[in-house]
């Protein structure tokens, strides 16, 4: 009997109230976190990446509607009224922001804010216990000189210290998943390996469950061992890394890929897809690629493709790569 | 041999302690300090005749004496009492109720915001005087009932700009944060949203504190602040102004008022500079 996944996403779908009617974010969106897992989530902006994990955080501002279910160990947890919800935050489930500038209080001192989610789900722990708990945690983040460090505020901290130590706020309390909302977009190059480096140890060391939101396929190749790719509001592919990444079934994450700068590859120019996303408000009929894709067809312009198992990976296409070639026209 | 290495450090004034700044914490701090030592070294028996009636200003009143032979001096600086005592009163009680319901009006939204803020327009509709004199004479002459009109006249302006301060914090990346990671609502609004919005409020409240003295000195003017014998600057002003030739009965508080209102403008220019966060 399989176990049940830690989070399992089933059917989600999210609208937002918009000028011109309500705008569908996200739809029937499926797809699962296993325990000690990590799952890659990419697509373009606005593909509904951060929307989708913002409303498993159960953080979409009251005017979004959110249908389907999202279980957490088992639990049913969307729709749960907010103040249980806050007890879930930081608890079981963390999450990390794009950019560690912005999303740390200025006025605060580092210390303070990671006992302060140390404190908010345990109030039997004294503030003291709190700053050697917290001083551990910067320790296992690689911040140096914790003690100290802890004294300061953010200002004071370079890009990838903070990012480090809103991993070590994140991690406190031992959460069973971990979202992190394009952890290395806003950091350095260099600092970005170091970061994922940061969080897969930390994977392994609690044994939590990793979703990063990203649109750089590296960041997945490097650390994911599941990759669900989204195109607007839908998962188009979802998959083993290995297989979707050497062996793309969608025409969008062969272009995805395609569009990666290769090293090793010469001096060729750099593929993209032509076009863009389309608009939330004036989504293609059909399968919503269709207008940017190499190889639609009429079917593409009028019926929604829905996810078929193609190989070990599921995919949302009429002609995927790899099935059944001889079918392709 | 090798010698320590000192650099003495010599005090650079910063930009925003320009000169009016500095006259204006003279100004304040001197009139704080009368306030609170005048009765140990007071001239003249404030409220007592103490000399023949409608005197020039001499070497004995140097501000001359009014239509009852009451010094004007003496009483112009005990009217720093009431006037400084009223203004800090009012505005730590309208930046309290106005903070707070700004606050809780940004943060919550819906309904009560919009309850709150209509209250705030409705308030705030009404020229500050009128609606003032319309208070104090429902509640009665006094000092006490215009301290309490004025209260109700200002607390629109904190809770409109508290509001706007919270709406522009809650959008921030660090209350998203607070909030994912499980912190309940009013610590989210205590901890991560108003440490981030008190300073308009600051400058706001030094420089108001100036225009309620002027405030609580018209409502006196008019009769329905202080009555007669206190020595209150607007209830004084009252009393010259009908004796215009006497023109030194209405000169002292009419000093007093322009001294301390400057010095707060003053000052609240400062503070504002202080704050500035585009400041050198």
């Amino acid at each position: 009997m399989m176990s049940e996944p830690l989070l399992q996403v089933s059917s989600l779908t999210v609208t937002l109230p918009g000028g011109a009617g309500p705008l569908h974010a996200i739809m029937d969106l499926n797809f699962s976190v296993r325990r000690g897992g990590t799952l890659g989530i990419v697509g373009e902006s606005g593909s509904g990446k951060s929307i989708t994990m913002l409303s498993v955080m159960g953080l979409l501002p009251r005017a979004a509607s959110v249908t389907g279910s999202v279980r957490l160990q088992g639990r049913e947890i969307l729709g749960l009224p907010n103040a249980e919800l806050a007890r879930l935050r930081g608890k079981s489930m963390a999450m990390i922001f794009q950019d560690p500038l912005t999303a740390m209080n200025p006025v605060l001192t580092v210390g303070v804010q990671v006992t302060e989610s140390l404190r908010l789900h345990d109030r039997s722990l004294s503030r003291r216990a709190a700053m050697d708990r917290a001083a551990e945690l910067l320790e296992t983040v690689s911040i140096p000189d914790p003690r100290r460090r802890l004294g300061q505020y953010p200002h004071e901290f370079s890009g990838g210290m903070r990012q480090r130590a809103m991993i070590a706020i994140a991690v406190a309390n031992s959460p069973a998943l971990l979202i992190a909302d394009e952890p290395t977009t806003a950091l350095d190059v260099t600092v970005q390996a170091q970061i994922l480096d940061v969080l897969q140890r930390m994977r392994e060391r609690l044994g939590l469950a990793l979703v990063i939101i990203t649109h750089d396929l590296g960041v997945v190749a490097g650390t994911a061992d599941r990759v669900a790719v989204m195109y607007s509001g839908r998962l188009v592919e979802e998959g083993d890394v290995t297989t979707v990444l050497a062996a793309p079934a969608h025409p969008y994450t062969v272009g995805l890929l395609a569009a990666v700068p290769r090293i090793d590859r010469g001096n060729t120019r750099l593929l993209s897809i032509n076009g863009s996303p389309p608009p939330l408000s004036n989504r293609p009929k059909g399968c919503a690629f269709h207008p940017r894709c190499s190889v639609a067809q009429d079917i593409c312009r009028s019926v929604t493709p829905s996810l078929q198992a193609v190989g070990s990976s599921q995919v949302a296409c009429h002609f995927p790569y790899g099935a059944a070639e001889a079918s392709r026209p | 041999m090798t010698m320590p290495l000192t650099v003495r450090k010599r005090f650079v004034r910063p930009a925003w302690l320009a000169t009016p700044v500095i006259i204006g914490m003279v100004l304040v701090v001197a009139w704080i300090l009368i306030a609170l030592t005048i009765p140990l070294w007071s001239p003249y028996d404030p409220i007592a005749s103490v000399g023949r009636r409608l005197m020039a200003p001499d070497a004995a009143h140097w501000f001359g004496t009014d239509a009852l032979g009451r010094d004007v001096l003496t009483r112009t600086l005990w009217g720093s009492r009431f006037s400084l005592a009223i203004s800090v009163i009012v505005i730590v009680s309208a930046v309290l109720i106005g903070c707070t319901l700004g606050a809780v009006a940004g943060y919550a939204g819906g309904i009560v915001d919009s309850i709150v803020m209509r209250l705030a327009d409705i308030t705030l509709s009404f020229p500050p005087i009128l609606l003032a004199m319309a208070v104090t004479a429902s509640l009665g002459p006094g000092l006490q009932n215009a301290a309490v009109a004025i209260v109700v006249v200002w607390w629109p302006v904190y809770a409109r700009l508290m509001r706007a301060q919270v709406l522009s914090v809650k959008g921030k990346e660090h209350v998203e944060a607070a909030v994912a990671a499980g912190a309940p609502p009013l610590r989210v609004l205590t901890h991560h949203i108003l440490p981030l919005s008190w300073s308009p409020i600051l400058v706001n409240a030094t420089m108001d504190i100036g225009q309620v003295v002027l405030l609580a000195a018209s409502l006196s003017f008019i009769g329905l602040g202080a009555s007669p014998p206190t020595p209150e600057w607007g209830q004084m002003i009252s009393e010259g102004a009908n004796r215009f030739y006497n023109w030194w009965i209405a000169m002292g508080p009419g000093l007093a008022i322009l001294t301390i209102v400057l010095g707060f403008n003053f000052i609240g220019d400062g503070v504002r500079d202080w704050l500035d966060p585009r400041r050198a």
